[in-house]
């Protein structure tokens, strides 16, 4: 097991490495040059040749990565360009918002997407596993602007009016008004991987059901429930936790365009505000914090996975 | 009458005209019709029947355990209670605590998320109460009683950590573990190496005498029936043809298809070796459009006008307990006699030899991820360790062992399916390494291969005649234009109608599958078959009339057959020569006379004994090897087979490979004995020859 994660957490930290290369090698390609960028169209090239020495841009690339990379290391991810502060706690700040709408949202999947997806593999072709799974369609269906636009609609002003549409309010200020603001994002997102989710756990849970071990079970006298939460459970999650660690970095891809939609302050926003302004520092700090989060959570899930198959563990 | 209410007083399970049908959506299939039985304390039944004989059907029903789909009628009674009339509720209080279930395939009978120990004392926590710790302990207690090595390490373990063995130890635990008034096998040692199975059936047949219960054994094999159980129950296409006392119905069967299944399987004690084999003419009929009159009449050999018309009962023949369902039960001849005259198997000389294999290896390198970093020379899997055999033209040589031995590897090497690590493969005298594109493509058509399963060796989707023309337009051996043709006598080669090459495989039966497949490998033309298990998914009934078409074309066109089986009794009838293999190296080699008399390799010995024979009179021998097969990535030293060698010389063993013994021109014995302490070991199985029953443990 220890030896397992290692070699895990191994592969993790050379993708990471892989992945600030690309971040870079992207960031240099962009059109524009960034001390032209910082001081505007009309600073004049003396000027701009001092910045670019000053921010070490006439260093040759590998020197300037290393620099970049390092610093990166150490804690120190630089200034924004665009809001001229440091750009780590803005970062952890926007960071720790999304990080209550991705692990909300998360733990609603599981919990909702798991729990349906048992009840309707338990009761195939009967009227609650057709009502589920369609359900479960209109959901995957519908893209994320949508689902958040007729929930806005239906809760928060339109139809009925009980839940703040927008905004953020941190949660020291006010926990009542921190959870209600959170429920119409977090649903938006968890609607987005509900359908996989349950359609994954539906089929492996009446494929886990057919198995001889099942029949087993059944056969020495242990009750549904036994059956069903001991035997065939354990089985049927180990497709479904794929599913859902290989989606976590989906979700998070999924959180700019939710956060846009509710005005949400999270690093999606941030990604989205730092492109379109051309705050490269900020892009490069964010991506890289993204990729490093979407590969824990891939290595969370993959330890998760060892746990519940021991045909893994032992090997 | 009363005989049977006598016997139903005592018994532990009655099950009185038990019809089972099943409601699918081509109409009812009636699986079982009018099935009765008692199976008293203490005493084993046991139902032999081929596949869709409605056996499992049987063990289900009595569980309750039929689906949504079948239907039951009758009395299944236990304890004065009507099983098939309880609620579930009420079912879940006789499963596993009354009635428990052995089953085939442990591996999948077996949750793979759950340590064995836990799984075994489950029942306890259910049935009796006890906590989960209490349950492990006696879960603990009764692995020990199943002989299943430290226990208090293996009830930790998950079941892929065991082997096959073991697993099916850890099921019969699970099973007995609250002591049930009744036990079902079902098939318990199908699927299971032939030295496992001997050591389950001694464990089965020393926990009969430690439990009282009723066991009911379901099993496919003559073998195995005859040394488990009391009595017997033959079933056929859904109903019970005869039961009766297992000695009596060996020696004494009273109905035809008893007679023929006991007459059409190759025997390992056959007296006569070239006799040819009797085969069950026809095919079970559809459950679903039952013929009139008896169920047999289209395949036996007796049949008269009445058979086609009424429905013989099951009655009493000469003696009360013993029942027949046949109108000429009282005519029918006994074993040995009805086999057709004239029938003798003509042994042509072989010919020039057509395949040498010199020191052929097969090594798998396969890196673990210690190697990877390391970049240490990963340990290869020796899955072929060094063969040397000479094939001639005409010949079968029958390469036999253990699985993992590595028989089918060499197989799939010889058709090139794995290219030879070191060692000399020639074909027709060219060593098939250095051969040009055009030369290896005429060298591949002279050696064809015959898979062991026919479900999957076909391709689905594509009709039986464009399987068959897949060689022929390969190796361009006929012009397009006469394909049809040729796929038609093709077809009648292996005695299909020509109709069959617009049928997609599904709609062919087992047999008829492997017909086609053994049509296909001639169709190339080949000098040399590899047959790779052909039979062992076929049925009794069936295998006897495939080993006669195999060898019929062997004696037509000369093909020299590389037959790999783990079957000894076929091997005995089909083969010239017999190759014994252990861990990738051959152990002893011979003509088939010589492999299976004295001076035996221990090994082969330990083969031979495992077997179960179809004759209750005899008594089981007493060779047992413990334990798998050892990891061909890490095999033991010197002689492979000393870990597990019953008749271990000494410690040289361990050292120093076995020298080649001579015992006779041909015949050669790869062991550090000498000759004579092993002509000694006599290997009898005569019924006369009661054996003093001894254990051998490994040495290690």
């Amino acid at each position: 097991m220890p030896g397992f994660v290692l070699k895990r957490f191994g592969s993790l930290v050379l993708t990471l490495l892989l992945l600030s290369l690309i971040v870079f090698a992207v960031t240099q390609l962009l059109p524009g040059n960034v001390a032209q960028m910082i001081l505007g169209p009309y600073a004049s090239e003396e000027t701009q040749a001092a910045l670019e020495l000053q921010l070490g841009l006439n260093e040759p690339l590998w020197k300037q990565y290393l620099e970049w990379i390092g610093g990166f290391l150490r804690g120190d991810w630089g200034e924004s360009l665009r809001l001229s502060q440091d750009i780590q706690p803005i970062l952890l700040l926007r960071l720790q918002n999304s990080a209550y709408l991705a692990i909300a949202s998360l733990a609603g999947v599981t919990v909702f997407g798991i729990g349906l997806g048992v009840i309707a593999g338990m009761r195939q072709n009967k009227p609650s596993d057709h009502i589920i799974s369609i359900l479960a369609f209109i959901a995957i269906s519908l893209p994320a602007f949508v689902t958040g636009s007729l929930l806005i609609i239906l809760f928060a002003g339109g139809v009925w009016n009980f839940l703040p549409g927008s905004g953020y309010m941190s949660p020291s200020e006010d926990i009542g008004g921190w959870l209600l603001r959170l429920i119409l994002p977090t649903v938006t997102l968890m609607l987005l991987l509900l359908a996989y989710v349950i359609r994954m756990t539906r089929s492996s849970m009446i494929e886990v059901l057919s198995a001889n071990y099942i029949r087993t079970a059944r056969l020495k006298g242990a009750p549904e429930r036994v059956v069903v939460l001991r035997h065939a459970l354990r089985n049927a999650l180990l497709p479904t936790v794929t599913v859902i660690a290989m989606n976590i970095g989906w979700l998070l891809g999924s959180v700019v365009i939710v956060e846009e939609i509710f005005s949400y302050p999270g690093i999606g926003s941030l990604i989205l505000f730092s492109v379109s302004n051309r705050d490269l520092p900020l892009l490069q700090a964010s991506v890289m914090v993204v990729g490093a989060i979407t590969g824990l959570a891939n290595l969370a899930a993959d330890i998760v996975y060892v746990y519940l198959n021991p045909r893994i563990r032992y090997q | 009458m009363s005989n049977t209410t006598n016997i139903a007083a005592k018994s532990v399970l009655s099950v009185r005209n038990l019809d089972v049908t099943y409601l699918t959506r081509d109409g009812a299939v009636k699986a079982l019709r009018d099935v009765s039985f008692d199976i008293a304390q203490g005493e084993t039944f046991g139902l032999v029947g081929e596949s869709g004989s409605g056996k499992s059907t049987i063990a289900l029903a009595i569980m309750n355990y039929l689906g949504i789909s079948g239907r039951t009628s009758g009395v299944i009674e236990y304890a004065g209670q009507d099983l098939s009339t309880l609620s579930p509720k009420e079912l879940q209080r006789f499963r596993g605590a009354k009635i428990a279930m052995v089953y085939q395939d442990p591996m999948s009978a077996l949750n793979p998320a759950i340590p064995v120990g836990e799984q075994i004392g489950e029942a306890l926590q259910i049935h009796q109460g006890l906590s989960k710790h209490e349950a492990f302990t006696k879960a603990v207690d009764m692995m020990r009683r199943t002989h299943i090595p430290d226990p208090d390490v293996n009830a930790h373990r998950y079941p892929h950590q065991l082997s096959g063995g073991m697993q099916q130890r850890v099921v019969i635990s699970m099973a007995l573990i609250t002591n049930p008034d009744l036990l079902i096998l079902d098939e318990p040692t199908t699927g299971l190496d032939v030295t496992t199975e001997a050591t389950i059936l001694d464990l089965i047949a020393e926990l009969r005498q430690q439990f009282n219960s009723a066991i009911l054994f379901i099993t496919h094999d003559l073998g195995v029936i005859a040394q488990v159980s009391d009595r017997i129950g033959v079933m056929y296409a859904g109903e019970l043809v005869e039961t009766g006392d297992t000695r009596r119905i060996f020696r004494r069967p009273r109905h035809p298809y008893t007679l023929a299944l006991l007459s059409t399987a190759p025997k390992v004690t056959a007296d006569q070796l070239d006799t040819r084999l009797t085969p069950i003419p026809g095919r079970l009929p559809d459950l679903r459009q039952l013929p009139q009159g008896c169920i047999f009449a289209p395949r036996c050999q007796f049949v008269q006008d009445v058979c086609r018309e009424a429905q013989p009962p099951l009655a009493a023949t000469d003696q009360e307990t013993h029942r027949a369902a046949c109108f000429f039960s009282d005519t029918l001849p006994l074993p040995g006699q009805n086999q057709a005259a004239g029938t003798a198997r003509q042994r042509k000389e072989a010919g020039e030899s057509i395949l040498v294999a010199d020191d052929v290896k097969v090594h798998f390198r396969e890196r673990s991820f210690v190697e990877t970093i390391t970049r240490r020379p990963p340990a290869p899997v020796r899955a072929v360790d060094g063969i040397s055999l000479t094939l001639r033209r005409g010949e079968t040589i029958g390469l036999v062992g253990e699985s993992g031995s590595g028989k089918t590897t060499f197989g799939k090497a010889l058709v090139r399916l794995y290219e030879p690590s070191t060692g000399t493969l020639s074909i027709n005298g060219t060593n098939v390494k250095l051969l040009s594109h055009t030369e290896d493509r005429h060298i591949r058509q002279r050696v064809q291969f015959i898979f062991q399963n026919p479900e999957s060796a076909l391709n689905p989707r594509k009709r039986v005649g464009h399987i068959i023309a897949r060689p022929l337009r390969l190796y361009q051996l006929v012009p397009n234009s006469e394909i049809p043709d040729r796929v038609a006598e093709l077809l009648e080669l292996v005695q299909l109608r020509p109709e069959y090459a617009a049928r997609f495989p599904h709609e062919l039966s087992g047999g008829e599958k492997q017909r086609v497949g053994i049509a296909r490998a001639f169709a190339a033309e080949p000098d040399i078959i590899v047959a790779d298990e052909p039979l062992s998914a076929l049925d009794v009934s069936v295998q006897a009339s495939i080993l006669n078409l195999l060898v019929d074309l062997q004696d037509r066109f000369g093909t020299a057959y590389l037959f790999i089986s783990h079957d000894l009794g076929t091997v005995r009838h089909l083969c010239d020569r017999v190759v014994v293999m252990y861990l990738g190296n051959v152990y002893e080699s011979g003509n088939v006379r010589q492999v299976f008399a004295a001076p035996y390799h221990p090994y082969t010995e330990a083969l031979l004994s495992a077997i179960p024979v179809p004759d209750p009179e005899v008594s089981r021998d007493q060779i047992r090897l413990e334990g798998p097969v050892p990891s061909p990535r890490h095999p033991p030293s010197g002689c492979k087979f000393h870990t597990r060698c019953p008749r271990k010389w000494g410690p040289i063993c361990e050292q120093e490979a076995p020298p080649a013994q001579e015992a006779a021109p041909g015949h050669v014995i790869y062991c550090h004995r000498p000759l004579d302490t092993l002509e000694n070991e006599v290997f009898a199985r005569s019924s006369a020859n009661k054996h003093r029953k001894e254990s051998f443990k490994p040495t290690s």
